[in-house]
């Protein structure tokens, strides 16, 4: 799983194949904010609520698309026979795009009044997309591979012992004050509470690769791209340790999670119905 | 973890606890909505303000309905204008006889384009409505009353009293306001036209609703006239008494020098000064007398030039040619005396009002044809004298040595006024072809002048041969040289 941790000019990095850096937050975000921006302009000129063609016309947008994030993602998942349409993992992606987009403009549709059945829509929605964000955090609390698919415990320690032998080989031609330093680093230790060491995994991981860069900035004999590349390993090993730690403990909590995500979404999604049927009914809006 | 446990086991959807979980959500909100009926779907508060103490379908305000959402939605289709005027009789009355403002909106089925609801209880539909109402739906835009006189922006209470829903205009709103800013003009407007001021002003202009076919009536606004500010014939606010006489606007100009009498129309018309007409045709100077004033714009002593500086008399088509001579002596008195010697006091003749000399024709006085016709004129008149300038040829053609004095001065005998070859030779009796081969050149037989002639050039025998023959004839060699005297025609002397 680990490529050899080379020593010569022209190091190669270490890449573990579980390694998977999301952007859809960032992008997510990024679309929320024009969204934003849009909206102000046209509030400036009208009042865009929801029985005006643009604020009806956000709303549809963003059922829409939180439709597609429930429906879509949750299919590929289960669905084998989908295999072809790509890796669940740009899925997931998706999934958190629309999950984070559909709501906002589902929220800009409401013009902000939060009455009678839409505005459970809209607390029920609210409800979901947080506990889309804590199922989020739960799901990257698993190692998965480049496809998506969970990797087992022995998949990690054999990981984790594919860099140990790579740090060790690197240590073999240091002196002893750097072999001293990186053992220490490496050194494996064990929380008793896996659940602690699920929630304040990204704390934990923050504060050991600041005690890393510390403890590699002392040794002068390090090349600044050495020096990197051993913060990298050394981050990711702690990284697959603490996920060993917590393996069970997140899948546990993570297929918990989803008893309490699935039934509330589902309803949310009744709500929408029940709301859309009105509004057709009473030929609000667009319809009228 | 036990708990962990317990739910790990179960599905997301098709396990009990999802389901009971997800039915009982469901079926919770759904029980909700049942009993809130209509509020569930409310987006907002029906209005509760009321301007009528009167109720319109046995409630006073909207919000007396609230949950009923059926009294104003019609299933699929929204708003219908037929379920408002189930309770708004009043404004179903005006639609159907055509009366009221509503009778006058383009889409008078969507009233919930004016009307909003579901704003709140405090919510006013009547004043938001009003916010975006087009005044001009009522035949008086308020596009010039944004502002007062004194730059405040103007309400409703400004013109109107209202009472409910009903606004009626104050009788001297509009009087009073104007008469801020222009007392004088409005007195005497009122007091000749009295204070029905919508009876003519819509807003838009100044008097919109008083048309052009009204003003004909009176008098006929077309032309300069149609474009004309209203002041500029009803100065001082006067509208009546106003003469409809040109002259009583238009002065006549100083052109005409009072030769045209007041009646404009009869050459000129409201589309413009120009072009006028003279005796129903139009006037063109140059065109029509064949004389241009574009040399005639001021007189010697600057003064503008009037029809009645040539045309005195009481008809201005009267002219005489003495006027000419009188104006332009004032300015060169040596020069006309000479100009009118040789040439008359018949000015038109020779003058057209754009040059000097334009209708002049030289062939009264001379032929210019031939080789004349292309002489520039100061060819013969030097210095531009024209006076004395002879007509003879000999003035200009002084007589060539060949012809040895002997041709006389009456050229035309001979030549013409194509060239000076070829020459007529009336006098010369010898046949020119009398040995048949064609007129030969005169060199031939006057090798030296025309006076002197040999037929030795062309005849073989010599002068001892032609002695000796003549002899027998008993003609001596002084008389051989005379060879015309025996042979006037160049053939065999018979005698």
């Amino acid at each position: 799983m680990t490529q050899a941790f080379i020593t010569d000019n022209r190091p190669s990095i270490p890449r573990a194949a579980t390694a998977v850096k999301p952007y859809e937050l960032e992008f997510s975000l990024f679309i929320v904010v024009i969204l934003c921006g849009v909206y102000i302009a046209y509030e400036l000129m009208a009042e865009p609520s929801g029985g005006h063609p643009f604020g009806h016309s956000l709303g549809i947008l963003g059922t829409i698309l939180m439709v597609m994030t429930e429906a879509l993602y949750s299919l590929r998942k289960r669905s084998s026979w989908l295999n072809w349409a790509g890796p669940v993992r740009y899925w997931l992606s998706f999934h958190i795009f629309t999950g984070i987009v559909g709501p906002a403009l589902v929220l800009m549709h409401t013009g902000f009044e939060f009455r009678g059945l839409a505005g459970i829509t809209m607390l029920l929605t609210l409800i979901v997309v947080g506990s889309g964000f804590i199922g989020r955090y739960l799901y990257t609390a698993l190692p998965h591979t480049l496809s998506g698919v969970t990797s087992s415990h022995q998949e990690i320690e054999a990981e984790i012992h594919t860099i140990q032998a790579t740090l060790s080989e690197f240590q073999a031609q240091k002196p002893e004050q750097f072999q001293q330093v990186v053992a220490q680093l490496s050194q494996r230790t064990l929380r008793r509470n896996p659940t602690l060491t699920l929630y304040g995994r990204v704390f934990f991981q923050w504060r050991y690769r600041r005690q890393v860069r510390r403890a590699l900035r002392q040794l002068e004999q390090l090349e600044a791209s050495q020096r990197q590349q051993l913060e990298q390993l050394l981050a990711r090993k702690r990284e697959l340790e603490r996920q060993t730690e917590m393996l069970e403990t997140a899948r546990r909590l993570l297929r918990s999670w989803h008893i309490l995500h699935v039934p509330i979404g589902l309803t949310l999604f009744f709500s929408v119905a029940v709301h859309v049927a009105a509004t057709m009914y009473y030929g609000a809006g667009l319809f009228n | 973890m036990r708990q962990y446990r317990l739910l790990e086991r179960q599905h997301p959807i098709f396990s009990p606890l999802a389901l009971i979980s997800t039915i009982i959500l469901i079926c919770g909100l759904a029980g909700w909505v049942t009993v809130a009926g209509g509020q569930a779907f409310s987006p907002g508060g029906l209005s509760a303000v009321n301007h009528d103490s009167e109720p319109l379908g046995e409630v006073l305000t909207h919000a007396e309905f609230e949950t009923d959402c059926n009294q104003c939605h019609a299933p699929f289709k929204g708003i219908e204008a037929q379920r408002c005027e189930r309770c708004h009789t009043n404004i179903a009355q005006q639609l159907q006889t055509g009366q009221g403002i509503h009778s006058r909106f383009e889409n008078v089925t969507r009233c919930g384009d004016c009307h909003q609801e579901h704003k709140g209880r405090s919510f006013d539909q009547f004043a938001a409505a009003l916010v975006d109402f087009d005044h001009g739906l009522t035949d008086f835009s308020l596009e010039k009353h944004v502002f007062d006189y004194q730059d405040s922006r103007m309400a409703c209470t400004t013109c109107h009293q209202h009472t409910g829903r009903k606004f009626t205009l104050m009788a001297s709103a509009c009087a009073d306001c104007h008469q801020t800013a222009a007392a004088d003009f409005m007195t005497a407007h009122t007091a000749a036209y009295g204070r029905q001021c919508l009876d003519c002003h819509d807003g838009h202009d100044t008097i919109a609703a008083f048309t052009l076919a009204a003003h004909a009536e009176v008098f006929e606004l077309t032309g300069v006239h149609a474009s004309t500010a209203c002041e500029k014939c009803h100065n001082d606010g006067q509208f009546k008494g106003i003469a409809s006489e040109c002259v009583a606007c238009h002065a006549e100009p100083a052109a005409h020098a009072q030769m045209f009498g007041t009646d404009c129309i009869a050459c000129h018309t409201p589309a413009g000064w120009l072009p006028a007409t003279l005796e129903a045709v139009p006037f063109d100077h140059a065109r029509d007398t064949g004389f241009s004033l574009v040399t005639h714009s001021t007189n010697f002593d600057g003064a503008a030039f009037t029809c009645r500086t040539c045309h005195p008399g009481s008809q201005p088509v009267s002219f005489n040619e003495s006027l000419c001579v009188d104006c332009h002596r004032s300015a060169g008195a040596e020069f006309m005396a000479g100009h009118i010697a040789q040439f008359g006091q018949n000015c038109l003749d020779c003058h057209h009002g754009t040059g000097e000399m334009a209708n002049f024709d030289h062939n009264q006085v001379w032929p210019l044809d031939g080789q004349h016709a292309a002489l520039a004129c100061d060819s013969c008149h030097i210095n531009k004298i024209y006076q004395g300038t002879p007509t003879d040829c000999v003035g200009c053609h002084a007589e060539p040595a060949i012809h040895a004095g002997l041709f006389g001065t009456t050229c035309n005998n001979c030549h013409t006024s194509q060239g000076w070859q070829p020459a007529r030779l009336t006098q010369h009796t010898f046949p020119l072809d009398h040995g048949e081969q064609g007129e030969i050149e005169c060199a031939t037989c006057h090798p030296a002048t025309y006076t002197e002639y040999t037929c030795y050039n062309c005849h073989e025998h010599g002068p001892a041969n032609t002695e000796r023959e003549h002899r027998e004839e008993g003609i001596t060699p002084p008389q051989l040289l005379a060879c015309a005297q025996c042979h006037p025609t160049g053939q065999e002397a018979v005698n």
